[in-house]
């Protein structure tokens, strides 16, 4: 099967291109069928191949030559796919909630006029993502890197009349963009290095010391690379000082969200940084800074996500956290927990947006002051959104809880308490916040004005499917199972771990309940008033409700600046280079005797001196070459 | 004797003679005549580009004969001036352009509706003219068609131009004669340095290469090579419209009727990188050597002015003449480099950024034609009263700013694998103008098609199918050497190797 995993991708590619075909107009009945077709036989290849994985099957690249554009070696681009257990383990996650995203979207969507034109680019975006983890190079990898920009970018900006929509769209494809460009820069100096885009290659040359440039020592060059790298990965992962177009981006449909902004393409920089780990467990200092960044990711996002009133935007800084904590994770050289975490993450984060999706389409407003009391009137959505809400706090057995239990306990193994106090602060934020979510949704008094309605199965059947995965998928990578997801990942040289002991899940638990029961004091008991804390602590509540002013800051830093030295150099341009051009000109006409005649405007003079002009230039440089005859 | 490569170009000019012929406001017969001579020279070049045979490589389908010879021309050596056409891996990725370019600027014209016989006759001569820039084995006739171009160019945009058309026309016009001074003189100090290396002068290509390539090193990089050398990058540098020397191009490009836009951004500019490919990187390595700091310097400033400036524009015939620019500085900066990535990435660039600018001002040509303007403010939202033209307006914005999947990607990748290895710190200064371009072209996007839908702009028409179709072909293309870039790896791979192998050795 494994020689097949082309097919992955393919399936949507061909279901995208079909739609296309099909137009605008297509029944929404049709439109959705096909999608969920295709992602569908994408999750049972993606199975297929998984089993044949964890079996033992062949690794090999399957590789073809794109281009050749230089004698010799190193002067061809190779193309290809390749699996192994990473990628076959993202294969899995990305088709199962493609899947039932999908079919979410066809009781979401219903009734947009532009219904077909979403599900075309949703299968745009699974092609473009199931083609990023099967690239065997960083090549092919930053091609469909880009790709899934793309469709986030369209998505994001999916309902264009909306102001807000079109900016967020922009600002992300931007702000991932200012990744990108790092990224692509370390992408070219590995490969100037070695000769190769490919990964393995590249960690080869690592381990062997082939990895140099005239201009630079090997660990200089690894430490360069390996940060140019992660600042792609930053960009795409929404981390810490690149996170400002993640809770932006939640103009798009919440099926993206679920999607795109959670589950899979910002994990795209969490599997780009384990992908090419041997680049950074080549460099400590690489290694720091994702683990440092990752580490203050995880509390801002999660401190953010305590004051937020847009239910989706809780949830966003809670993606921008989670994500962290996998960077942390990868930063302490965690591989395999931080592979986990993103494996668990994917499937409640998910749930979260799509429950979420679920309330917002019944009350058709975002925001968390106008829901409340709809546990009983949504029974499935709230109690699904309950499982989300557990496994994001870690509360045990709960996948989240396995997953963040095992990141936390790496940062203590690796001596890095300072990363592990951070990693517990953020998990009590982490309770508090989306506990306090649930309760302002689902308990309490009903505020909005709409009356809500349970969804139809096409929602609820994605949600408690989530649940459950949301419930049971930790246990893959839990003791009692002996740590099988572990084990079947494996370790690259270089990575270490510890498994989380009774201490630490000791702890951690009761951080989350501690949490969960604040949430419950104040937003479900209303023992406390919220509205009291925020007051006594308003220079901390003012930070986290105005998100720490990142927006604010960089417009004064980086975007009036960049205006004003465009608006500089037009000036220059059009009044100093221009000015002495016409300058020149002016004088050079008036040396000429037709210059009234010029002004007369007709074409038919001006095109008769030209003419002339043209034939005097000739005349005169020929004569200037052939005056100095002997 | 091949004489299809002289069927090239003389199929243009008689179209364009018949066109003239033309009663004066006749709509049909002249369109049909530059259509059928466009699309006729278009195929004839396709079946070049497929039967040149890439194992061989030189210049293929060649028509040479003796023109004239001047008996003592300079310093008692005799100088004989071919009458020579013929491509090879160089020439046939640009002429391919000026096809693909060419026949979707005619087929874009359709809105031109005065002295429509004087219009295409003039835009065929355009098109002979370009045709015969690349398809000249000799200098001689290769400046012979450089100056051929400037007369439809300035009649295009004299006559059927802007409010200020006749000032933009004799900008152009101002500009590209200078240049053409320059590039004169620069040709016969090239043949006069060869005729001393080699004991004859020649303005053959072949020979000229061959003669400056093996020459003495000492001649080679005399002083007056390396004068030669400055002046013709100076003149390349106006006909590339890279700064200083660029400011013609923004105030063209905004008085230029949309098809003339599609030529002059797509075509006309990219004579310049050319010459630079042809002429400086083949025939005065040693002068692109010891200069090469000089011109990637020139390549990061124009990135990076020309980005910033685009940022700030709120004409999109402006905007784009900043985007053609910013993309000519990557040309120069990856070409300075001289590696086989490099040059590559170079050719590339040209190519892309040509199909690319083409289909952009086809899709700003059709919105100026419907909304009245093309200015940012007057418009928003139109991508619901115009979807197609707005989401083919996006595939090209997308496609300047390098998206994979179309030929610009690819080449600023092998640009960049090029400059870097040679320029490292210049090159990140160089990258950093990818993220310019985002910025700039998708905030133009968001202002021109993005948001509510103005009620003056709600029941716009869409484009047609026939009026969309230069922009659909375009994409085609521009994707076509995205996905498959040995099309133009392949072809051009020999030609560029040994440009590169003229540093080394």
């Amino acid at each position: 099967m494994i020689a097949y995993a082309w097919l992955v991708p393919a399936i949507p590619l061909v279901a995208y291109l079909l739609l296309l075909a099909l137009g605008r107009r297509v029944h929404e009945g049709v439109a959705a069928a096909i999608g969920v077709l295709a992602t569908l036989i994408s999750l049972v290849l993606s199975l297929m191949i998984f089993v044949d994985v964890a079996q033992g099957g062949g690794q090999l690249p399957y590789l073809w030559t794109w281009l050749t554009f230089g004698p010799g070696p190193g002067h061809t681009w190779q193309a290809g796919f390749e699996v192994n257990s990473l990628n076959a383990l993202m294969l899995v996650v990305v088709s199962f909630v493609s899947t039932l995203v999908l079919l979410f979207s066809r009781g979401y969507m219903h009734g947009d006029p532009r219904f077909g034109v979403f599900y075309q680019y949703l299968l745009l975006f699974v092609f473009s993502m199931l083609g990023l983890v099967i690239s065997p190079n960083f090549l092919q990898l930053y091609v469909f890197w880009e790709l899934v920009g793309l469709c986030s970018y369209l998505l994001v900006g999916f309902w264009y009349e909306k102001p807000e929509a079109a900016a967020a769209a922009k600002k992300s494809f931007v702000v991932t963009r200012l990744g990108d460009v790092g990224l692509l820069a370390g992408i070219i100096l590995l490969y100037l290095a070695t000769g190769s885009f490919d990964y393995d290659d590249i960690a080869r040359a690592i381990q062997t010391g082939g990895l140099q440039i005239h201009w630079i020592g090997p660990q200089g060059l690894a430490t360069l690379g390996a940060l140019l790298v992660f600042l792609g990965a930053a960009g795409k992962s929404a981390q810490f000082p690149l996170h400002v177009w993640l809770p932006d981006a939640m103009e798009g449909p919440t099926p993206v969200s679920a999607l795109i902004h959670a589950a899979t393409m910002v994990a795209a920089g969490v599997y780009l940084v384990a992908r090419s780990f041997a680049l950074f467990d080549a460099s400590p200092v690489a290694l720091d800074v994702v683990a440092y960044i990752g580490g203050i990711t995880a509390i801002l996002g999660a401190a953010i996500g305590l004051t937020q009133r847009d239910i989706k935007r809780v949830i966003a800084y809670s993606t921008i956290s989670q994500l962290g904590y996998m960077m942390m994770g990868l930063g302490v050289a965690a591989y395999s927990a931080a592979v986990f975490h993103l494996f668990t993450h994917a499937f409640f984060k998910a749930l979260l947006f799509l429950a979420a999706g679920s309330v917002i389409h019944a009350v058709d407003t975002q925001d968390l002051g106008r829901m409340g009391g709809l546990w009983r009137r949504m029974p499935v959505t709230a109690s699904t959104f309950l499982f989300g809400a557990l496994a994001l706090s870690g509360v045990p057995p709960f996948a989240g809880f396995w997953s963040k239990d095992e990141i936390l306990a790496s940062t203590l193994a690796a001596g890095r308490p300072l990363l592990f106090a951070l990693g517990m602060v953020a998990a009590f934020f982490t309770a508090f916040y989306i506990f306090r979510v649930f309760f302002l949704t689902f308990t309490g008094r009903y505020r909005g004005d709409r009356v809500p309605r349970e969804s139809g199965w096409v929602m609820t059947l994605p949600l408690v499917l989530l649940a459950l995965m949301a419930l049971g998928a930790g246990w893959a990578g839990a003791p009692f199972t002996g740590y099988a997801l572990e084990r079947f990942l494996g370790e690259p040289s270089g990575a270490s771990e510890a498994g989380a002991g009774p201490g630490v899940m000791a702890i951690s638990t009761a951080v989350s309940l501690l949490g969960i029961g604040l949430a419950w004091l104040m937003y479900g008991e209303r023992a406390t008033s919220p509205e009291a804390w925020s007051r006594s602590l308003w220079p901390l509540y003012r930070l986290s409700f105005h998100k720490f002013y990142f927006d604010e800051l960089y417009q004064a830093v980086i975007v009036r600046p960049a205006f004003a030295l465009g608006k500089a150099f037009d000036w220059v341009d059009r009044r100093i280079i221009d000015g002495i051009v016409r300058l020149a000109a002016e004088a050079t006409l008036a040396v000429a005797s037709g210059v009234r005649r010029i002004q007369t405007g007709q074409v038919q003079t001006y095109g008769l001196i030209t003419l002339l002009g043209i034939v005097a230039l000739i005349a005169v440089s020929w004569s200037l070459l052939w005056g100095v005859r002997s | 004797m091949h004489v299809a490569t002289l069927w090239v170009v003389l199929i243009p000019f008689a179209a364009g003679l018949i066109s003239w012929l033309a009663p004066r406001d006749s709509r049909s017969l002249p369109r049909a005549a530059a259509l059928l001579g466009s699309l006729v020279s278009a195929v004839l070049v396709g079946a070049m580009y497929l039967g040149y045979d890439r194992a061989a490589g030189g210049s293929q389908f060649a028509f040479s004969r003796p023109w004239f010879t001047v008996g003592d021309a300079l310093a008692d050596m005799p100088l004989t001036v071919t009458f020579g056409f013929g491509v090879d891996g160089l020439s046939l990725p640009l002429l391919a352009l000026t096809a693909v370019v060419g026949f979707t600027a005619v087929w874009a014209s359709k809105g031109i509706r005065n002295r429509t016989n004087e219009y295409y006759g003039w835009l065929m001569i355009l098109l002979a003219g370009l045709y015969g820039v690349f398809a000249s084995t000799d200098l001689f006739l290769l400046f012979f068609f450089l100056e051929l171009i400037l007369i439809p160019m300035y009649f295009l945009i004299g006559i059927w131009g802007g409010a200020e058309r006749t000032k933009a026309a004799a900008k152009f016009l101002i500009y590209r004669g200078l240049s053409s001074i320059g590039i004169v003189v620069a040709f016969f100090g090239l043949a006069y340095l060869a005729g001393k290396i080699g004991g004859d002068m020649t303005l053959d290509v072949a020979a000229l290469t061959r003669q400056l390539h093996g020459g003495a090193a000492a001649a080679q990089s005399a002083p007056v090579a390396g004068a030669l050398f400055l002046l013709l990058l100076a003149a390349i540098l106006v006909e590339e419209a890279l700064v200083p020397f660029h400011t013609w191009l923004p105030f063209a490009h905004a008085q230029a009727p949309a098809p003339v836009n599609m030529i002059l951004g797509g075509v006309v500019v990219k004579t310049g990188a050319y010459l630079f490919l042809r002429v400086a990187a083949g025939m005065m390595p040693a002068m692109v050597g010891r200069y090469a700091v000089l011109v990637a310097v020139i390549g990061v400033l124009n990135i990076l002015w020309a980005g910033l400036i685009a940022f700030v524009q709120s004409d999109w015939r402006r905007l784009l003449a900043y985007t053609t620019i910013s993309h000519m500085g990557i040309f120069l900066l990856a070409a300075a480099s001289m590696t086989p990535a490099g040059l590559q990435g170079a050719l590339f660039v040209a190519v892309s950024s040509g199909l690319l600018t083409a289909l952009l001002f086809a899709g700003v040509g059709l919105i100026g034609e419907r909304a009245g303007t093309v200015d940012m403010a007057g418009l928003g939202g139109l991508s619901k009263p115009m979807p197609y033209v707005s989401g083919l307006l996006l595939a090209g914005a997308l496609g300047s700013l390098g998206l994979p999947g179309m030929g610009q990607f690819v080449g600023e990748v092998l640009s960049f694998s090029g400059s870097f290895s040679v320029f490292p710190r210049l090159s990140a200064f160089g990258i950093a103008g990818i993220l310019l371009a985002a910025v700039y072209l998708l905030r133009a996007m968001q202002r021109t098609t993005f948001g509510p839908t103005p009620a003056t702009k709600e029941h716009l028409r869409d484009g047609t199918v026939g009026e969309v179709l230069p922009m659909v072909l375009l994409l085609i293309a521009v994707i076509g050497v995205g996905v498959f870039p040995a099309v133009i790896g392949h072809t051009a791979g020999a030609a560029l190797a040994a440009l590169a192998a003229g540093i080394g050795g």
